[in-house]
């Protein structure tokens, strides 16, 4: 994933940088440009799948410079940083269709969760989950977009969406969200009628599984690492409790299906 | 000396309108009504005894009419007496029927003429004491024919100069002995039958009043109605009882004494109520005048006082009434002058305060210059996140997030949930610094949608946590707990407890400390940090829903709590 950083400030241009490389499960290459002009001359040849940009630079701002690359048809996901929580700055930035709007100090999880995002929706991306299909089995129906849903629970849901490859568990949930461990089971169990790991375990093996179908080259053990279980024996141990099969077994009896 | 001063301090601390009222009651009421009954009460007398006066003396001009009525009637009998025909005839001269007809036709005859020719007379009978040849019964005749009785005659012998009588039925007649100087013999009795209406007429101007007749020797009371005399069922005494103003009049040749009872009533009717009419009316023009001038000192003295005391002193407005140029007057203008100073001082002084803010706000803020902070801070980060510093990145993150939230000036209440992470970064803070000698735990068990609280509401109850809290060699707990209000009975409210275990609060401490709260004022600036959180839930609130409830057990634990509104942004 090619990804430019136009930051002025270098300190915070590396930092990001290095919280890119280091902590995406996916293959990075970065470029670091100083000032709005010089991002758009980089981003003409390197043409990036992602830019982000502090707001206040040189020459060409960051609001000028998405609306640059977006109007030269170059990129179209742009992250903007700034310090301001300015509403104007906000409302123009929303304007020009900027992917997010981040303020300093920047929320590393949030950031790492909007690179995620734009890598899913890449075509080359192994986890682009826009082509899956999972198997039309009862353990996959279930259904987690509901309106109906008290704001707290659409929170953790989407919250174990966006750190399910991570170790996730009902207290790391409730230190993040400040919910109450038993609140967050009680309100999955009143409205998924499942339980806490039965949701964290659907979360992650629909990745696991879409991985095991649509990407062949993907060994079981880097699966295990991007669906959260850090060890294949646990991944093993959740196909068996959730689909009484391992993974070996699941792709044999649903790959022919889609091949 | 006691009760006079009791009196004159009731008498001040009465209300102005009350003062002017006893002011009205004794100053005008009293001594009007007293002096016009005075004043009536000698005008009706004086009137009266004018009135009286005048009736008596019409009365006794009456009388004295009346009188001279008689003398005429009784001046018929002079030229009986003094013919010498007559007298022969009466003492029997003629014996025969013609010498008797021819003196009685050529020189008796003739005397009756002034008598028929009177207006009060209606018959003169001549009664001798002899029988007569020729008998003329209503003229002449002989004294058998004489219809009254013998005691009659004898009273008539006894009186030389003539006698009146009142029969039974009202008519009076006059008798009379005729006899001669010259022959001291009586020789017959001169009946004089008078029109008794026409006589009576005199007193018929009296009439307004009534008028009795009454008879000494028979003790006979008559009473005069439209010129006729009738026997009166009263008598003397009951008369004399009845009546105060009753006089009386006597004339020397008429044996009957004149009553007249004088009716007051008709004074009273006329000249007396007119003047009371007056007097009432009098009365009621000084009552409204004194009204008129009482209200005009009064009402406007109370309309100013009323303002005056509906004014907030935080909402001062000018007294606007039309002015005089009287005392009451200058006192509005003076007041108002007043209220327009102190509003213009306290324009000023807001305005200089306003500017002195606004200065000290700047100046702050060029000292701290946000974005220069966020810029730094974030630099220092990244600084060390190249470094995978992991550690100081976080906890510059906290830093960050921390000094966001504080340096945001925005007065307007904020979500719950902002303000808990704003709550949690404040105890990471504190956390980075102590770090395992403190816990931290904040748990929502309930939904936070439409729940809002002023800014910065928790951080003084932390503070007061973490500073009275902990103890050397013991772990200090800091806890949030935001559960529904359902549970204790405040449905539609959440309940937030801040819960620790550190020291607690002595009991006598907390009882001053709940006194605090509850009266809202604080001695010698203690519990700062708590009272302004409560006065601040109660301003949010607008009422005392918004309390802090305080529990604590020494060394145990201590828990502040308070309710918060759900739907509650517009505030």
């Amino acid at each position: 994933m090619k990804i430019l950083i136009a930051e002025d400030e270098s300190n915070i241009a590396e930092g990001i940088a290095s919280i890119l490389s280091s902590q995406t499960t996916f293959k990075c290459q970065i470029k670091l440009t100083e000032d709005g002009k010089d991002a758009l001359t980089v981003a003409r040849s390197f043409h990036p799948d992602l830019v982000i940009a502090d707001i206040r630079m040189p020459l060409i701002n960051g609001l000028e410079l998405a609306e640059y690359l977006k109007n030269e048809n170059i990129c179209s996901k742009v992250i903007i940083i700034s310090g301001y929580s300015v509403f104007e700055y906000a409302q123009t930035a929303l304007r020009h269709k900027v992917m997010d709007y981040l303020l300093k100090p920047i929320d590393k999880n949030h950031l790492l969760y909007l690179v995620n995002e734009v890598y899913d929706q890449l075509p080359s991306s192994q986890l682009n989950s826009a082509n899956w299909k999972l198997p039309d089995i009862p353990y996959f129906s279930l259904n987690l977009n509901h309106k109906d849903f008290p704001t707290s629970l659409q929170k953790i849901i989407s919250c174990i969406r966006k750190n399910y490859m991570r170790d996730i568990s009902l207290q790391t949930l409730s230190d993040e969200l400040m919910l109450h461990p038993n609140y967050i089971s009680t309100l999955i169990n009143r409205y998924t009628g499942v339980s806490f790991t039965y949701l964290l375990d659907f979360i992650r093996l629909q990745k696991a599984c879409g991985l095991i179908l649509f990407e062949s080259d993907i060994t079981i053990a880097e699966i295990s690492y991007i669906a959260g279980y850090n060890s294949e024996r646990r991944l093993y141990y959740a196909f068996q409790k959730r689909l009484n099969c391992t993974p070996g077994e699941f792709k044999m009896r649903y790959e022919k299906i889609y091949i | 000396m006691h009760i006079p001063k009791k009196l004159y301090h009731l008498y001040m601390n009465m209300k102005i309108s009350n003062k002017l009222l006893f002011g009205y009651i004794v100053i005008l009421m009293v001594p009007t009504i007293c002096l016009e009954t005075i004043f009536y009460q000698a005008n009706y007398n004086a009137v009266l005894d004018e009135y009286i006066l005048n009736e008596q003396h019409s009365f006794h001009s009456a009388v004295q009419n009346f009188s001279v009525t008689l003398e005429q009637i009784s001046a018929i009998t002079l030229p009986f007496e003094s013919n010498i025909i007559l007298k022969n005839y009466l003492n029997g001269h003629y014996t025969t029927v013609s010498d008797a007809m021819y003196n009685y036709f050529n020189y008796i005859d003739a005397l009756y003429s002034p008598a028929s020719s009177s207006q009060n007379v209606k018959k003169v009978v001549i009664y001798g004491f002899r029988d007569y040849p020729l008998d003329l019964a209503n003229r002449l005749t002989s004294i058998k024919n004489f219809e009254e009785n013998e005691v009659l005659i004898e009273k008539i012998k006894e009186n030389y100069n003539g006698f009146w009588s009142l029969s039974e039925d009202g008519s009076i007649y006059y008798y009379r002995v005729l006899n001669s100087n010259t022959y001291p013999f009586q020789f017959g009795i001169i009946k004089i039958e008078t029109k008794t209406p026409q006589i009576l007429e005199c007193f018929y101007s009296l009439s307004k009043n009534q008028l009795y007749l009454y008879d000494e020797q028979e003790n006979m009371l008559y009473t005069y109605f439209d010129n006729t005399l009738e026997v009166s069922a009263e008598n003397l005494d009951s008369l004399r009882e009845k009546n105060k103003y009753l006089f009386t009049e006597s004339l020397d040749n008429f044996p009957f004494v004149f009553i007249t009872a004088v009716h007051t009533e008709s004074v009273i009717n006329n000249k007396s109520i007119f003047l009371l009419f007056t007097l009432i009316v009098l009365f009621i023009a000084l009552s409204f005048l004194y009204y008129f001038i009482a209200r005009s000192i009064s009402h406007r003295l109370s309309a100013f006082n009323q303002y005056i005391q509906n004014t907030d002193a935080n909402t001062l407005f000018a007294f606007n009434v039309s002015s005089y140029k009287d005392e009451i007057g200058h006192l509005i203008d003076s007041y108002n002058t007043l209220i327009l100073r102190i509003e213009y001082i306290n324009n000023e002084h807001f305005k200089t305060q306003l500017q002195k803010k606004e200065s000290e706000y700047y100046a702050l803020q060029a000292q701290i210059q946000p974005h220069f902070l966020y810029n730094t801070l974030e630099n220092i980060r990244m600084n060390a996140e190249s470094h995978h510093d992991t550690e100081t990145s976080e906890m510059l993150l906290i830093l960050g997030k921390h000094m966001r939230y504080n340096l945001n000036m925005s007065s307007k209440p904020i979500s719950l949930e902002e303000e808990l992470h704003f709550a949690k970064n404040y105890l990471l803070i504190h956390k980075i610094r102590m770090k395992e000698k403190i816990s931290i735990e904040i748990s929502v068990s309930t939904e936070l949608d439409d729940i809002y609280c002023p800014r910065f509401l928790m951080q003084p109850l932390l503070e007061n946590s973490l500073l009275h809290g902990y103890q050397i060699g013991k772990p200090l707990s800091v806890q949030i707990l935001v559960t529904d209000g359902q549970e204790s009975g405040h449905p539609g409210n959440v309940l937030i407890q801040i819960v620790d275990n550190g020291n607690g609060i002595h009991k006598d401490k907390l009882t001053q400390l709940l006194h605090a709260i509850n009266t809202r004022q604080s001695e010698a600036n203690q519990h700062v940090g708590l009272l302004n959180v409560n006065s601040r839930l109660i301003s949010f609130y607008g009422s005392d829903e918004g309390i802090l409830h305080i529990k604590s057990e020494p060394d145990k634990k201590t828990v502040v709590s308070f309710f918060l509104k759900k739907g509650r942004e517009s505030i």
